[in-house]
């Protein structure tokens, strides 16, 4: 085997990567050659000196990590409870108009019809107490939708989340 | 599926893991840092950091810009865990993510700074004669002059910790080319290191 030929084949044998047959005729020639054994030395200590080159990551990177892992889990709690809170009780309010709606619409000219024969005063409807009344009613629905809402969000989000 | 001869082999250049924690007890600790749970994610950050902090000097070749990779590498990973299905090894899983984000920060650094301003510097520190304890640093220096997939795959390699097909797996590459950039890179680092006097 010739020095140029045994050179090429070093990186493999130190890195453990020949197969048998090869491997041993280098090794042949490694016994005999002093040069391409200094060769072979060389790699050996570069690969000594670049894995043995070490840096201790201190304390503080831990902490850095922590404090932005910590940030980002509150955040993303945070983000999933204003989404229960906030569009929650906008679903609730619209499926309660569809269904509403769905219940009244077949039987809304029959009822119609029915409260006209009964002579209703339509006029008392526009009538301040009334007004008062309606309005309550709304307040009351959105209170229970923020209600059921928010017992949802805190169902789902664990405790300590918050700005 | 590992010899004792290749767990050996693994745990030589970092010692056993100091924290006495075997391999069950890290997937249980996954499995616990998956649910949320912090504690187990910050044991497993204090296995890891010097590994990934290495792994991440070796590629972008700057201590202080290691820290901010291996730091992102670790918040990467906590986003992502929910998605890690146990089918590698943790650490294999975790190097894959130090990786990308080395190669991210090269992406970046490269634009920022152009490459003869890189050389210019080198060629400017470089001395006659170098103290012993100077020579590790300056051979990294020199690992940056390789081109980016031999310099990856050199990182990964002196992590001593992954085999040639994990390597492979890793940086999405035939084992055949792994080896080929191993040896080749490391061949080329010899013939610098001579130049420079680092050998």
């Amino acid at each position: 085997m010739k020095c140029q030929q045994a050179r090429e084949q070093l990186a493999d044998y130190s890195a453990g990567f020949m197969d048998a047959g090869p491997r041993e005729r280098l090794q042949r020639h490694l016994a005999a050659c002093r040069s391409c054994r200094s060769h072979l030395a060389q790699l050996r200590e570069l690969d000594s000196l670049v894995s043995g080159e070490r840096l201790a990551a201190d304390e503080a990177l831990v902490q850095r990590i922590m404090a932005q892992v910590r940030e980002q889990e509150t955040v993303r709690q945070l983000r999933r409870r204003y989404l229960v809170q906030g569009v929650a009780p906008i679903v609730l309010m619209l499926t309660l108009a569809a269904a509403v709606l769905v219940v009244i619409q077949p039987q809304a000219a029959a009822w119609a019809q029915a409260l006209s024969a009964a002579r209703v005063d339509w006029d008392l409807l526009a009538q301040p107490e009334w007004a008062l009344v309606s309005v309550a009613g709304l307040c009351l629905m959105a209170a229970l939708a923020t209600w059921v809402t928010g017992r949802l969000a805190r169902a789902l989000t664990p405790d300590g989340a918050s700005l | 599926m590992y010899s004792d001869m290749d767990i050996e082999a693994a745990i030589r250049p970092f010692g056993r893991f100091a924290d006495g924690i075997s391999p069950a007890g890290e997937a249980a600790l996954v499995a616990r840092a998956r649910t949320g749970d912090h504690h187990a994610f910050e044991i497993l950050i204090r296995r890891y950091k010097d590994r990934v902090l290495n792994l991440a000097r070796r590629i972008v070749g700057d201590a202080d810009a290691a820290q901010d990779v291996a730091q992102e590498t670790f918040i990467k990973a906590y986003q992502k865990l929910r998605r890690f299905r146990g089918k590698s090894r943790f650490s294999t899983w975790l190097y894959r993510i130090a990786v990308n984000e080395a190669r991210a920060y090269l992406r970046a650094q490269r634009r920022r700074r152009a490459r003869w301003d890189k050389q210019k510097a080198l060629e400017a520190s470089k001395p006659a004669h170098v103290e012993p304890s100077e020579r590790a640093g300056r051979l990294l220096e020199l690992l940056d002059e390789l081109p980016e997939q031999q310099r990856i795959a050199l990182a990964l390699f002196y992590l001593q910790e992954l085999s040639v097909s994990e390597i492979a797996q890793l940086v999405g590459a035939p084992d055949g080319t792994v080896k080929a950039w191993l040896s080749r890179g490391r061949e080329r680092l010899r013939k610098w290191a001579r130049e420079r006097g680092l050998l």
